[in-house]
């Protein structure tokens, strides 16, 4: 006994719609690429850490620089000051069975030590950031 | 209705019998694999550690050698400072099988998935007295509360 609708248009078009999705389904099944990168905190101006003279620049010079620290250690009467920004890119290939991911995070980072009377006694900076790269294992 | 694929009283032979046991492992099971690259921060030049000598070797020196720190701990009434990285890669595969009402996993992680680092001591005066070198998790002092600035003899005394 046939179906009134079987071999009708409507059928038809309905039969090719679900086979395309169960395609389209298992193609993104079988393979999928992510790439994404995340940022913590704002860039560090290189030519505002240059500014930043030991024994000249004072903890307000600092301040109204860089902004405010991410981070205050306090070191008895003195204290050090953290300014970190963030890069991680993140790139990955998934197949059936094998996932395939890279992860790579740098940083900008400023350290500023400050004496008894909150001037600038040492800074150490690394200004990696831009240096992030989205990059898959190879074998 | 009966249904017999194999001759009365005959045994499916070995091969059969992995086929159909690898054929059933493989529709039932989920076999996941994963291979993982990590780069976080980078390794300082060695030259640059090597130049650091206990004793001679001041904050300014080591900042200028290795650039700023990770992190930043008071330690007594000095301080040490620890520079970290990570370059490795590593596989991950995991297999689940199920076993009857139950399921059976099972997993393998080949990782080193630890930062390496350096940490250099400091005394009060901010001269370096040692430096240490392995896992940054092994190295690191633990945090504690900052000290009494009554305590820093080589601050102004407080009137």
């Amino acid at each position: 006994m046939h179906h009134p609708l079987q071999n009708s248009p409507l059928s038809r078009w309905h039969r090719t719609t679900v086979r395309g999705a169960a395609a389209a389904i298992l193609a993104l099944s079988v393979q999928s690429c992510v790439v994404s990168r995340s940022v913590t905190n704002p860039a560090i101006p290189a030519e505002s850490v240059a500014q930043i003279l030991p024994g000249q620049s004072t903890a307000d010079d600092v301040a109204r620089l860089l902004g405010a620290p991410n981070e205050v250690v306090q070191l008895g009467r003195k204290t050090a000051w953290r300014y970190e920004h963030t890069v991680e890119k993140q790139s990955g290939l998934f197949l059936v069975l094998l996932g395939l991911r890279g992860v790579d995070t740098q940083a900008d980072r400023v350290w500023v030590f400050f004496d008894e009377e909150d001037n600038v006694s040492h800074i150490g900076s690394l200004l990696q950031a831009a240096e992030a790269e989205y990059d898959l294992p190879v074998f | 209705m009966t249904c017999r694929s194999s001759k009365a009283g005959a045994r499916p032979g070995l091969t059969a019998r992995v086929a159909l046991l690898l054929g059933s492992v493989s529709l039932v099971s989920c076999v996941d694999g994963d291979y993982n690259k990590f780069r976080i921060y980078q390794e300082p030049l060695m030259e640059a550690v090597d130049s650091l000598k206990p004793g001679v070797t001041d904050l300014e020196s080591a900042l200028e050698q290795l650039g700023a720190p990770l992190f930043v701990i008071e330690v007594g009434l000095g301080m040490s400072l620890a520079w970290g990285w990570q370059n490795t890669t590593d596989w991950n595969i995991e297999v689940s099988v199920p076993v009857g009402d139950a399921a059976g996993n099972f997993q393998y992680a080949d990782t080193s998935a630890q930062i390496q680092g350096i940490v250099l001591f400091f005394d009060e005066s901010w001269t370096m007295t040692s430096m240490q070198k392995g896992f940054l998790a092994d190295l690191v002092p633990k945090r504690q509360r900052p000290r009494d600035v009554d305590d820093d003899l080589s601050g102004p005394t407080v009137p």
